[in-house]
């Protein structure tokens, strides 16, 4: 049965909706020729994406002549997972829990590395959530094929961790094949939006500089400062992201420094539903703070996914 | 540049020259303001222009800038959450010499959540059906559905007797 008809009674509302609509738009002060500012942005947002691509291949080809060594990292949960790496499975299992494993591997191999043989740990996959991207968006699916795979591995792992260390009601945490960073948990019909970015922002002078807490409105922002491990400050955030018949849907943050990255992890609720993330500061805290995310985050800075954070007007 | 690439640019030029108008109007009833709704338009331009290839192949442009100007509005509301920097971007009330209407139905759009104001401006403004909304918002029709039902209902409430406006001319 169809709960939500739209007959006859909503015909009139509709039409006035369409009326006033109209209106507005029609109100909108004048708008100047956009053509060559979108032009020139345009084209420079094409340099900066050839220039991703072009550093990324760059850097496969540097680390391989290098013989650099990657750090591995296995999620040390228990649950199978414990010897899961980014590169080729290795014969010698990971160490244990919150140890990057000594074993060093080649990031050429890594790069280019299968899935997960069968004989390996059965570990959790989990099917992406498939969004089809706009021209707007970059999508996982144009990067090149062994770039994509070591991102999608990542996203696998770093689901896997998240789904352990976020509460349950998060549900699944599955990985959003728009962005490495993207994720999405699943529980009673809700959806919440889960970011795990570790973004280069590291400029010739060092470790990027974190932002200090600024004050907003105590009902509807909250900043706090917090010790992680090696001595980062992390600054977590809980902030009203929009609100309806008095009802706030809140969102959680925390963000820090790690070498030469930013990292954000961040949980939204879910707007359609007017839910709130199922996670508050001190428990996206708890999250930072293991071992099993940090060496997601340490694997990230060293090889990074995304590119070097830079300040884009309009996004 | 070359033969290329002029052609690439002068077909985005015609297209985002008959476009960007209607497409700032969207933004408009979007963001809410002028400013912001020129940035939108802006950004949405010049996404279409770096993937032009790809865009201007698509049955029908205009449709797929308006989903890149949707989900730029989406993602961008997303990044200010994420940041945390919404309360310090409050929405711009409109102009205090806009009509009486304009001012209510923009206030009233306000108070609505990101994608819930996307569902009523892609319905009521875009006059897309329910399905497409659905398709460009990535949610099930229902949810359209009953997005838009309480949402004409705090709109109503806000714009109050419709024969006041539709009577006043």
């Amino acid at each position: 049965m169809d709960m939500f008809p739209e007959g006859a009674p909503q015909e009139s509302e509709a039409r006035l909706m369409r009326e006033a609509m109209a209106e507005a738009a029609e109100g909108a002060p004048p708008l100047p020729d956009l053509v060559p500012v979108a032009l020139a942005e345009g084209r420079r947002r094409r340099t900066r994406a050839r220039a991703a691509i072009g550093g990324w291949m760059v850097g496969v080809v540097a680390l391989g002549v290098l013989g650099v060594t990657l750090p591995s990292w296995g999620t040390g949960t228990g649950t199978g997972e414990g010897t899961a790496r980014v590169g080729a499975p290795s014969p010698v299992p990971s160490t244990g829990h919150g140890t990057p494993s000594p074993m060093p591997a080649r990031p050429t191999t890594v790069f280019s590395t299968p899935p997960p043989s069968p004989s390996s740990p059965p570990g959790p996959s989990r099917t992406p959530v498939h969004i089809e991207p706009t021209p707007g968006e970059s999508s996982m699916a144009d990067l090149p094929a062994t770039e994509r795979g070591r991102q999608e591995k990542f996203q696998q792992k770093a689901a896997a961790v998240l789904d352990e260390l976020l509460p349950a009601a998060f549900g699944t945490v599955r990985p959003v094949d728009l962005a490495v960073s993207e994720y999405q948990g699943g529980s009673g019909g809700h959806v919440f939006p889960v970011v795990l970015s570790v973004q280069p922002t590291g400029d010739a002078s060092g470790s990027p500089a974190q932002e200090p807490c600024h004050y907003g409105p105590k009902k509807r922002y909250r900043c706090e400062e917090a010790a992680l491990p090696d001595g980062i400050v992390a600054r977590t955030v809980t902030a009203v992201g929009s609100s309806k018949g008095g009802k706030d849907i809140v969102g959680v943050s925390v963000r820090f420094p790690f070498k030469d990255s930013t990292v954000v992890l961040s949980a939204d609720g879910d707007e359609s539903a007017m839910v709130s993330a199922p996670v508050n500061a001190d428990q996206l805290l708890h999250v930072a703070r293991d071992a099993r995310f940090l060496r997601l985050v340490r694997y990230a800075d060293a090889f990074p996914m995304e590119p070097k954070r830079e300040s884009v007007h309009g996004g | 540049m070359t033969a290329d690439g002029s052609r690439d640019s002068t077909g985005f030029e015609e297209f985002a020259r008959a476009n960007q108008r209607r497409l700032y109007r969207t933004a408009y009833l979007l963001c809410g303001d002028a400013e912001s709704a020129r940035d939108l338009t802006q950004t949405t331009l010049a996404k279409l222009f770096q993937y032009w290839h790809r865009a201007s192949k698509a049955d029908h442009p205009a449709a797929y800038a308006r989903t890149v100007l949707t989900r730029t509005y989406l993602a961008e509301r997303r990044r200010r959450l994420r940041d945390f920097l919404a309360h310090s971007h409050v929405d711009a009330q409109p102009s205090a010499v806009a009509p009486e209407l304009t001012v209510t139905l923009l206030t009233a759009l306000a108070e609505l959540p990101p994608r819930a104001r996307a569902m009523v401006v892609l319905r009521y403004w875009e006059d897309l059906g329910v399905q497409t909304v659905a398709e460009l918002l990535r949610c099930s029709e229902s949810t359209v559905k009953s997005q838009c039902s309480r949402s004409l209902a705090t709109l109503r409430t806000r714009l109050g007797d419709p024969h006041l406006y539709t009577t006043r001319s």
